[in-house]
């Protein structure tokens, strides 16, 4: 008798198990899921937690509407801010929860790892905030949904010529940051190529706190500004040790300073410095109101551009999700390359043949303790 | 020659940082033969020690008012005392059972003290570098009072000039150094517009505002309270070691450990004291160079500046407290003049000191200051 109940148990469990999986086919409500493999960790958490936040609050909204068939889910994983971790957070995703695509990193060196992983397990990564320009170059199964280092650099070369009429310029660089020395690279090109001059390239190791024995070097070359492109804890201590100091040259970066706690750790020194940004919390566009009031009432936080930009990434994946042919990694490919028209917080998202995508830059500047926008440079 | 001496200025309030680490280690190595790994996180501990000392009983915040010096005082102490009797408490736990077993063992349970404070920090305090609150604004010194009408537009200027005022700032007053011109270049009128807009409005509040011109070499204050500091730990050191019963009894110790408890000498109370002393300075290092001067706190911050003190207290000969100072400031001002002479020389620096270690120990093992090594290892 015992032995008869073992071995129905598992048929009755079985023919169950059919029995809702044809519920399932037969209910138009499929489930498609999303990994993202963000830095929830580490040096970068901030943007990480930033976008977790922007894609949760995507999600919601879109499983909410009686149109969206297929309601989507994400499975967020932890890259410790970290190229291997985020090796094994993307191999994660991938084998053992089966997703469809997935959004992320933040760090460009986080995405070219994971790029790797992408291409050899055939899933399609999309990242929403890395701007090194090799990243899409590995294959036909990574996007970007922002703009990449060689339009940032430019913007900035062209604001700090153009706007703030800036004769020399010298250059640090945060070695051991493939975003940093990508981003000082393409700023190079297009400030000489616009008539101005580079005094001098200098450079900090990631991580470092004092920038004493820098601030006294920039002050030697007396530049008209300083191209900073690092993240915002370094930068914020650098900025702060050059105005205690005496050096009084504006500094400009890029969407790496975009942070609250440049404020916090730089204090009111950290006045009248430029940034390019992929989006201004501030923009007056109904649709940019609309998602900062919802994101302040859901988080009670302002949104960073990672939020704002991982925000989009979870649209932009949604509609790939309503075209694709079937609900495999390889169709969802085959739908991310052709988006068309998705209207997002940080601008339109088509793709181009090179899976990029052509988007405005802001340029902020920072007050005591906010950004504020200055001006908007098209491609 | 005027940048080198900024130079070597900047490279002497780094060093002054790793002096106040490479003090406990060396004094611990000296009593016995311990290096104890876990010292870089006892610097770690004090900075968080005056992190909430400041925050809690001064109501302190990154973005808030200045506080009074005796708040960083206070928070130096706190720290200096707290970690000093964590550090009583870890060799009363760890070191004290394990002072038989051989230095092997004791170095892998120093490393394993280490790592417990990294990580258990890491649970507790969070992982993220937090902004320390503001105790004071930097100013630089010497500097000259000018009328802000001495600031003439169009002229080049050739001193740097700056506006220090104040504003009012949650129920106190903020300072804040205004940059105006840097020194060869033009005064334009937008500058002059600046400050007398800032004293204008300093006016307004009922806030000072001074306008101060400065030569081309400058000390922040930040620089000089942390040199005075250390000089201030040095002296007391110094009479404590030399002039008292207990400097007597810890010397006695060092010389010869079996000998000094034949004597009477209470051996575990002197290890226990030279513990808290070397964490006491960490602590106070911690918060002064971690917190005040780098202006953040993080579980992980005592590794590298420990690892740079270790290496500081090497050169100097280890076990000797003078060798520790005159390493760390070698140290330290070796860092500053390859980062500054040298193309890309700051990428330099870290590897520029395990270079010097290196040799230092083929060359001289003992150290700049040490005693030759005549004991059997």
């Amino acid at each position: 008798m015992k032995r008869l109940t073992f071995s129905i148990l598992p048929a009755l469990a079985l023919a169950l198990a059919i029995l809702a999986g044809c519920g399932g086919g037969s209910d138009t409500k499929k489930e498609a899921l999303i990994g993202a493999n963000l830095e929830m960790s580490g040096e970068s958490a901030e943007w990480g937690e930033d976008s977790k936040r922007g894609i949760e609050l995507a999600l919601d909204e879109i499983n909410a509407k009686p149109e969206q068939k297929i309601k989507l889910r994400a499975i967020f994983e932890d890259n410790k801010s970290e190229a291997g971790a985020s090796k094994n957070a993307m191999k994660k995703l991938c084998t053992q929860d089966g997703v469809l695509a997935v959004i992320g990193a933040v760090g460009s060196n986080r995405t070219l790892a994971a790029a790797d992983v992408a291409m050899e397990e055939k899933v399609p990564l999309m990242t929403h905030a890395s701007t090194n320009v090799t990243i899409t170059k590995k294959g036909e199964f990574i996007s970007r949904i922002c703009f990449d280092d060689n339009f940032q650099g430019a913007v900035m070369a062209r604001f700090a010529r153009r706007s703030l009429k800036a004769e020399t310029v010298v250059i640090v660089k945060a070695t051991g940051n493939t975003y940093s020395e990508g981003l000082c690279e393409s700023f190079d090109k297009v400030f000489t190529a616009e008539g101005g001059k580079v005094l001098k390239e200098l450079a900090y190791q990631k991580g470092a706190q004092d920038f004493k024995t820098l601030v006294t070097q920039i002050k030697q070359e007396n530049p008209a500004v300083i191209w900073v492109p690092g993240y915002h804890n370094e930068v914020a201590l650098l900025i702060k040790q050059a105005r205690e100091g005496g050096l009084q040259a504006p500094f400009l970066g890029a969407d790496g300073w975009d942070n609250p706690e440049l404020f916090t750790l730089c204090g009111p020194s950290i006045e009248g410095n430029f940034l390019a940004n992929h989006f201004d919390p501030g923009d007056p566009n109904p649709k940019v109101q609309e998602f900062v009031s919802k994101f302040k009432a859901r988080f009670k936080i302002e949104p960073t551009a990672m939020g704002a930009l991982a925000y989009d990434a979870a649209y932009a994946m949604a509609d790939a999700v309503n075209r694709a042919k079937e609900l495999t990694p390889v169709a969802m490919k085959d739908a991310i390359n052709s988006i068309k028209n998705v209207v997002g917080v940080c601008g339109t998202i088509t793709m181009t043949p090179e899976r990029e995508v052509v988007k405005d830059a802001v340029v902020l500047v920072t007050e005591k303790t906010k950004f504020k926008y200055k001006e908007t440079i098209k491609p | 020659m005027l940048d080198f001496i900024s130079y070597l200025l900047n490279g002497l309030s780094l060093g002054c940082i790793y002096a106040l680490i490479a003090v406990g280690y060396t004094m611990v190595y000296g009593i016995i033969k311990l290096i104890n790994f876990a010292h870089g996180e006892f610097y770690m501990f004090g900075a968080v020690i005056g992190y909430y000392t400041l925050v809690l009983i001064f109501g302190g915040s990154a973005t808030g008012r200045d506080l009074s010096f005796f708040a960083l005082l206070t928070a130096m102490l706190f720290a200096g005392i707290a970690t000093g009797i964590l550090a009583v408490c870890i060799e009363r736990v760890v070191y004290r059972p394990l002072r038989k077993a051989g230095r092997i063992v004791a170095l892998l349970a120093a490393l394993g003290v280490s790592l417990l404070m990294q990580n258990g920090g890491q649970q507790t305090f969070g992982a993220k570098n937090r902004p320390y609150p503001h105790t004071f604004t930097s100013q630089r010194f010497p500097r000259t009072h000018i009328e802000p009408s001495a600031v003439i537009p169009g002229s080049v200027a050739d001193r740097d000039v700056a506006v220090v005022f104040n504003i009012p700032k949650d129920g106190g007053r903020l300072t804040l150094v205004e940059n105006i011109v840097q020194r060869g270049n033009p005064i334009d009128a937008p500058a002059r517009e600046r400050l007398d807009a800032i004293v204008e409005q300093a006016a307004k509040d009922g806030c000072d505002a001074s306008v101060y011109s400065y030569p081309a070499v400058t000390v922040t204050s930040k620089d000089g309270l942390i040199l005075c500091v250390l000089g201030t730990i040095s002296l007391l050191l110094f009479l404590l070691v030399q002039h008292t019963r207990f400097g007597r009894a810890m010397r006695a110790v060092s010389h010869d450990f079996d000998a000094a408890a034949l004597m009477g000498i209470d051996v575990n109370r002197v290890i226990a004291g030279t513990f808290f002393i070397g964490a006491f300075v960490a602590g106070v290092g911690g918060t002064l160079g971690g917190g005040m001067y780098y202006n953040s706190v993080s579980p992980l911050m005592g590794m590298m500046p420990g690892l740079k003190a270790f290496v500081a207290a090497v050169i100097g000969g280890i076990g000797s407290i003078p060798g520790a100072l005159a390493g760390a400031l070698m140290l330290g001002i070796s860092e500053a003049l390859v980062s500054a002479l040298l193309p890309h020389g700051s990428l330099y620096s870290d590897a520029l000191t395990f270079s010097i270690l290196i040799l230092m120990l083929l060359v001289r093992p003992s150290g700049i200051l040490g005693k030759p090594a005549s004991d059997k290892l």
